[in-house]
Parts: C-alpha cells; structure tokens; sequence
C-alpha cells in the first residue's frame, strides 16, 4: 500500500508543482493568524478568570441577566462559558476576561444575580452531642492533619473547619474515632474559584517562549548542519518545521482553540516529530543509500509514514478518550499536534522530498554511485 | 521454535540483562522499596515525587518593582525563603523566574496560613538593632551601603579569623539615636566589655514568656561558659530574654491563679500574646486553656532537642550579637560598620552573607508585589493521573494496532510495547532517583519520549526487514548501524529543541522528562530493541 508512493505521485504531478502546495497552505494559514488572531489564554496575556459550580441548572433568564450585568461592567475579552458535569451532577460556569477585576468587586455581584452565597474556601460544621469536650490536644491534632483553620464553639456544641481544599470523609471519620458515633455533619464545598494574573507576567512568559523558540531554532540549525555539513538540508528541515508549526498556529486560530502553556508544549512536541521524519528524509536520501533519488524518497517515505500514522492514530485516540473522560489540557495537546502533524506530512514528503531531490540532481549533478540499474 | 531459541540467546545478551536489571531497580525505587522517600511507605508510585500541579498547593506569583541582577535576586529570594521559615512553614519553595518575577510554592497550608503569608510578602519584617534593650535603628532607617569596598569578606586569614564588614547607612532618626544610646557603652577596642549591638528580626511585641520555675532558675544562671557563645556578653539568658530583648518573663509555679492575675496587669499595658517556653509536662495544657479563655492568643515554643542559645535566639527574635567597637562620642552616626570574624574563610562568608540578609530584611532589595495566586487542590491532580494512566494504556494498543498492521506480525508487536513501556519505568525510576518533581508538562514529556521512541522503533524495524529485492543483501548489522545514524541525529536534534525550554520555569519537566527519555532511548532502550528484531529476524 505504501510501496513506490513518491515515484507514483510524481509521476502525475510535477514534484516541483508539489513543492508549493504546503508552502502555498503555509501562507494561507498566515494569513488567517494575522486576520483572526489567535485566541490567548489569561496566562498570556493576564486578566482573571472565575470558577462558579452550581448544582442546579441556571435558568435563561438569571443567564441572560448575568451577561446583561456583565457586558456593562466595560470587561476586556469577555466570555462566559457554561457547562456541565454530568458524572457530578454539577454546573460549571466560567467567566474568564483579560481586565483585572477585585474579588471584593465582583462576588458580591455574583451573588445578587445568582441568588446563592458564593464560598471561596470549603467549611465543614460538625454539631456535637451537648456537653461533648474536645480537649486541645484533639483541636490541634486535627488542625495538623486537615491543613484548616478550625473554630470551636462552645456554646453551641459547634465545630467549624474552613480549609482550601477538605476531605469530608477523613474528617468524617476522626470524629466518628472520637466520638464513638457519627456527628451531624454539615458539607459546604467552595463554589467559587478565582484566579487573577498580572498582565506583565503573561508577558513575560510569552517572551520567554519567543526566545525559547528562536534558541531551538538556532541549535537544530546547527545540530543538522554539524551532522550533515550541508547548508541546503539544514534550511530545509527549518523550513518544514517552520511550515508545520505555521498550520499549528493557524489550525488554532481557525478552529478557535485557546493558546495556553500546554500549547506550548504542544509546538515543541510537533518540532520534535517534524524534525524525525525530516532527518529520516535526508539521511536516506544523501547518505550512501543504493537506488535512484525516488527509490529512496519512496523507502523513508514508507517508514516516514508508518511512524507519523501511528502518531496520529495516537492522537485521534486521545481526542475521542478525552471527550469522555474530560481532561481538557490533553485534548488540546492532542488536537494542535494532529493538525501540525497532518501538515507534516505534506512538508516533509512534498515539499523537503522535493527539495533535496531538486539539490541532489540540479545543483550537485546526478548522484555518482547507485543509479546503475 | 524458532521463537524460543531467539528468546534463550536474547536472555543471554548482556543488553538484555543490563536493560532488565535497570528496569527492577526503576520498579524498586519507583515503589520506595529503595527507600527514595524515606518519609514514605512502600507502594506502587511512593518513591515519585509529584509537584504542584498533582500534589496540590497554593502558588504566589510576586512581581519585582524592578529587575535585579543575579545577585541582588538571589538576596531577595533568601530573605523572602528565611522569613517563610520564621513562620514556621516547612516545604516552601521560593524560585526566581526571570529578572523581576518570584514565585513562592508550598504544599499545603490553612487559609489563616495562606493570609500570614501574603503579610509576611507584602509587609517588610520588623527589623530592629538594640544596645542593651534601648532601640538605635529600626526598619528603614537602616541601608546596606552599596559601595562594594564597604562590605567584604577578608580573603587573607590571621591568627584572629578571618575578617568581614558590611557598610551601613543611617538615616531618620537613627543617626542621633544611635549615637546617644551608644554612648558609654564602649570602653576601648576589642575591649570585652563592650556592649553587644543585637539585631533582631521579628522580636515580639506585645508578648510575655511564660515558664516553669525549673527552667528559669536554669537560665537564670546561665551565662555561657568560657570562650562561650557571643549571645551572652556578660549577661544571663534571662537578662538577654528581659532586658536585651525586653521580653517579660512571668514564672508559673503551680499556681495559676496568680499567673493569670500578674498576666492581667500586663495586659493592661498592651501586652496581648503569651509565649509559653516549656512542655506541656511543666506548663499544662490546662494553663494554656485558662490563658486563652481570658482572650491572650498563646502560642508554645519549648526547647525541644535545641541548644539552649538557639533556643534563647528564636524565642526573642535575636540574630545577632555583634560588640560595639568604636565610640560615639553621643554624636550622630550616619555610617557605620558592621564587622565580625570567624575561623575559616567559608564561614565569615557565611556569616557575611546570612547579615546581609538580616539587614536587607526590613528592606526586600526591591518591593514584592503579588501578582497572581493560584490554588490546586489535590483532587485534581489525582483524577488527571488516573486518567492520563487510561489514556496511555490505549495510546499504546492504538500503536500496537498500527504496527500490527503494518507488518502483520505479533513478533515485532510485543517487542515494540515491551521497549516503550520500559521506556516509561525507567524515566520514572530516574526521576523518582533523583528527587525530580513530575508535573503535568513532565507527563507530556513522557509521552513525547515514548512517541519519538515509537518512531525510532519503526525506523530500526523497516531497515532490518527491507527486503533488497534484486540487489545484493546488505549485512544486518550495517542496516542496523545506518538506523542508529538516523536514530542518533534525531535524538541530539529533539536535546537541541529541548535545551532551551529550561529557562522556562512551567515548562522545565517538559524538556527533563524528554531529555532523560531521549538519552534513555539512544543509550539502552533502542539498542536492545535492535538487538531483540535481529534475533527475532534471523
């Protein structure tokens, strides 16, 4: 299936006319990025973000209210997001905007509109039996183990425990070992999750992954160039990377799916698989292989594409499994990588196979050992 | 058959053994049974150590009011790190992150904890310099003199030590103050009776001590013996504690009721907090319970297994003990020189360097300001594992399908999700060696190390089964060397990408995992693979 593929398709088309396709897709996918922009996460660019789980559905009225209230506020890239946790049987709504908003400005906002207090912190209230006495040492031993602020009420036999992030059952059970029954216990977990970054610290990490880009750059420039000593392979591993990143970004800006630190990643994983398949290429195609040029395209293009298939493969994979399980940051990965990946496979054996091709019998001659027949 | 005699020969080739070997001592210590975490039991996973993002903490992101050279920001981040610790906070993490962030990390704290510390980040700590308990300087008043010739460490030794000074500037009130308070206290140079300038760091306020009659009479007679510690100047640990530190020390003697009598009258001076010095052998819980029902906010530092002087220290907040060696006069002091020796040149180094941060500290070399906080509770994480875990499992069957179909032989398969499995044991075995921190972006590092591993896989495979259809046969072994070149470059170009990632902080797991994962490839995994086709083949 995958035998003498190069020799057949450039046998209908010119290999010099397949060179410009992913060069001429790069440039449109430019062109959409400059036009559309891509979408940035708070990270980037700074603003806040807000995390309400409610356990009840809201209804469209108190939504549209809550917009309504809102858009008005003069917020910066507002979006308001609903979803839901069917597992959970929890309803999300996210509100992220790239101003910076007072948690002391906007909670109590929240709460007029959704008619509900809103918790930052989860606080457990566990009512003891009269004339229960916890002595000290139990308070402080709790203290430790739960990590939270805990407050005694005497007189109305009340304990509080207000933490970040509580384990009911754990409490649960330390006052059942005390106590020697279970208490009437009283769960609140936190509704309420806030989180605001300063824009120049989004700044700043964006510049990092500028430079940081820029320096990977330079170094496999001069990593190729060392191994093969030979500028044009070099350039052309470059370029490919370069295009595959291109349609990375731009399949980001098209479909609207948000630049975030694990996109980063992302771009780097794709750089990496981008530059194998490439050095696949080269080495096979310059280095003392038997055969004619599209004999040897033909081979590295056969194990090229076994290896990026089962990449892809891979990561359609992990889209479908993360629709059900629902880890967002994976999907994402998964998703800028298969775009990357799909454009992958026209720059290395379209336009790099060309490319070397185009060297090999254009600027160096025909190539001296192996064409006998 | 043909099989298992592959299988006898493969199980006496050292590449095996050796790749076999790695992968029980990654399990081992995987597991903690090399015990990694000697904090920690053994079970599948305890030997990892798993950062923020898994294990849950509260990350403080603080903005610099402006970017400091190397080392101004490491004297930054080691004055914001030693007042952490004063509070008493174990596990905290202080990392710089360019040239004007910091970012604090701990594990777990209560939200009393959480609001403590971003005092302890916003405010400046409470700085003080006293000559026998009467103030000379406090806070702001005080500046480390930036002319390098003023502070130094002496690099030439002589029979005294080793020599240090930091210069300091006075100003407000300070320069007046000092030379009042000063005056008469100095009787020559290198005289022993010159009094002690002490700097304290946090010295409580408001605060009486609280102790049982047998420590006191103790520290009522201590005064350092001989060539004792620089603490004591002449004076006894209580005089230190009442007089130098102007702490009040209120002795419980079995009777409470005129305990908490004396404390009232001390509260109506201001005095509101209550150290109790000793265990709960010698003062009770229940004293402690009859303090606080009066509305005192106690708190108890007993010795424990500390010497008595750093007992002594950390109760009253005092630093350091340094004499005074020149004469005011009664005159104002703008500049002075703070100086001290010490027996070897690495600790008046240290001594030199642990002053700067204590006079730095009422001062941060440049204002912090918080920036961004960020929760993760621990749940998160622990879901994203499981999870992660299941979608690895079928990322893998999804290769095995491919490949099976590709070459349409359960031979090659196995061998295949045998080396990226081992793969994923022996970074995790390295990490968990090495005290490394996973996070989520080490995760993703994995998986791109165990996905470049795959394509590795595949090219040494095609290479060894290519069938040279009507040319001579090229030996295995140099088919095998020409997948290695291959191999080889990819590696050293996917370390080349990767190196510059670590001056990113969020994402340095990602390059360590890819990185140790890369080398774990060329170095053992691959080879052995190799090695395994070419028996399998034969």
């Amino acid at each position: 299936m995958l035998d003498n593929l190069y020799t057949k398709l450039t046998a209908k088309v010119n290999y010099k006319l397949l060179m410009l396709l992913p060069i001429i897709l790069s440039l449109l996918l430019l062109g959409v990025i400059s036009f559309k922009g891509i979408p940035m996460s708070i990270d980037f660019v700074g603003g806040t973000r807000i995390e309400l789980s409610l356990n009840e559905s809201l209804s469209q009225e108190k939504l549209y209210n809550l917009k309504d209230v809102l858009h008005s506020m003069d917020l910066k890239n507002l979006k308001i997001h609903v979803s839901e946790d069917i597992l959970a049987n929890v309803y999300k709504l996210e509100i992220t905007t790239t101003s910076i908003i007072n948690e002391s400005d906007i909670k109590p906002l929240l709460e007029r509109h959704l008619g509900k207090e809103l918790q930052s912190l989860d606080v457990i209230k566990i009512y003891l039996p009269e004339n229960t006495s916890l002595s000290s040492d139990f308070l402080e031993t709790l203290k430790k183990v739960t990590v939270a602020d805990i407050k005694l009420d005497k007189e109305r036999n009340l304990v509080t425990i207000k933490g970040i992030d509580l384990e009911e059952e754990k409490i649960k059970r330390i006052f059942e070992y005390r106590l020697g029954f279970t208490p009437r216990i009283d769960v609140n977990k936190k509704n309420f999750r806030m989180q605001t970054i300063g824009p120049s610290l989004g700044e700043k990490f964006r510049e990092q992954g500028f430079w940081a880009l820029i320096f990977a750059y330079i170094l496999i420039v001069v990593v190729v160039f060392l191994i093969f000593r030979d500028f044009v392979p070099s350039i052309a591993i470059i370029l490919a990377a370069t295009c595959d990143a291109i349609a990375a970004f731009g399949g980001m800006s098209l479909f609207d799916i948000v630049l975030e630190p694990a996109s980063l990643v992302s771009i780097l994983m794709l750089i990496g698989y981008s530059v194998d398949t490439d050095i696949l290429l080269t080495t096979r195609v310059l280095r003392g292989e038997r055969g004619t040029i599209n004999e040897r395209i033909d081979n590295a293009m056969k194990t090229g594409l076994t290896m990026t298939t089962t990449t892809i493969v891979v990561m359609v994979t992990v889209i479908v499994l993360t629709n059900f399980l629902g880890v967002p940051v994976l999907s994402s990965i998964a998703t800028v990588l298969l775009i990357g990946l799909l454009m992958d496979i026209l720059t290395t054996w379209l336009m790099n196979a060309g490319l070397l091709k185009m060297y090999l019998e254009e600027m160096k001659g025909k190539p001296k050992s192996g064409v006998k027949k | 058959m043909k099989v298992e005699e592959a299988g006898k020969r493969l199980l006496r080739s050292w590449r095996i053994n050796v790749l076999l070997a790695l992968l029980v001592i990654s399990l081992l210590a995987i597991m903690n049974i090399i015990p990694v975490n000697p904090d920690k039991s053994i079970g599948f996973g305890n030997g990892l150590d798993f950062g923020m993002d898994f294990a849950g903490g509260i990350q403080i992101q603080l903005k610099l009011e402006r970017p400091l050279d190397r080392n101004t920001l490491d004297l930054e981040k080691s004055i914001l790190l030693s007042r952490l610790n004063a509070l008493g906070l174990k596990d905290v993490k202080v990392m710089a992150w360019g040239d004007q962030y910091i970012l604090v990390e701990l594990s777990k704290a209560s939200p009393s904890e959480i609001k403590r510390i971003e005092n302890i980040l916003k405010k400046s700590a409470k700085f003080e310099q006293r000559i026998d308990g009467e103030l000379v300087a406090k806070g702001d008043e005080i500046q480390v003199n930036s002319d390098p010739r003023k502070s130094f460490v002496s690099p030439q030794g002589s029979e005294r030590g080793y020599y240090w000074q930091i210069g300091i500037k006075l100003t407000g009130d300070a320069p007046a103050r000092f030379g009042k308070v000063a005056y008469g206290k100095f009787f020559g140079r290198d005289n022993p009776l010159n009094r002690p300038v002490d700097l304290f760091i946090d010295r409580p306020e408001n605060t009486t001590i609280i102790m049982s009659v047998s420590t006191y009479e103790i520290l009522k007679e201590m005064k350092g013996s001989g060539q004792g510690d620089p603490l004591y100047a002449g004076n006894t640990a209580i005089e230190i504690i009442e007089n130098r530190s102007r702490i009040p020390v209120l002795v419980y003697d079995g009777n409470l009721s005129s305990l908490l009598m004396k404390l009232d009258l001390y509260r109506s001076k201001g005095f509101f907090r209550v150290i109790i010095a000793d265990s709960k052998k010698l003062v009770p819980e229940k004293v402690r319970g009859a303090i606080e029902e009066k509305g005192f906010i106690t708190e108890r530092k007993e010795r424990g297994n500390m010497s008595y002087e750093d007992w002594i220290r950390s109760l009253t907040g005092l630093k350091s003990s340094l004499r005074l060696n020149f004469n005011t006069g009664g005159r104002p002091v703008y500049d002075a020189l703070i100086t001290g020796r010490a027996p070897t040149y690495e600790e008046a180094k240290e001594e030199f360097k642990m002053h700067r941060i204590w006079l730095g500290s009422g001062n941060l070399p440049a204002r912090a300001y918080i920036v961004s906080k960020l929760e993760v509770p621990p749940s998160l994480g622990e879901k994203f594992l499981k999870e992660a875990f299941l979608i690895g499992v079928f990322a893998l069957l999804t290769v095995a399908l491919i490949v099976f179909l590709r070459y349409k032989a359960a031979v090659i398969v196995l061998p295949i999700i045998f080396t990226g499995l081992s793969e994923i044991f022996l970074i995790l075995g390295f990490a968990a060696i090495i005290s490394w921190e996973l996070d989520l972006a080490a995760i993703a590092g994995i998986l791109t190390a165990v996905g470049t591993g795959v394509d590795d896989q595949i090219v040494i495979t095609d290479e060894t089964l290519r069938r040279e259809k009507s040319r001579r046969l090229i030996p295995i072994a140099e088919r095998i060397k020409r997948a290695f070149f291959i191999i080889f470059t990819a590696a050293a170009t996917t370390i080349a990408t990767m190196l510059p990632v670590f001056t990113i902080q969020n994402l340095k797991g990602f390059a360590f995992t890819t990185i140790v994962g890369v080398l774990i490839g060329v170095l053992i995994t691959r080879p052995t693979y190799a090695k395994i086709i070419e028996e399998l083949t034969k």
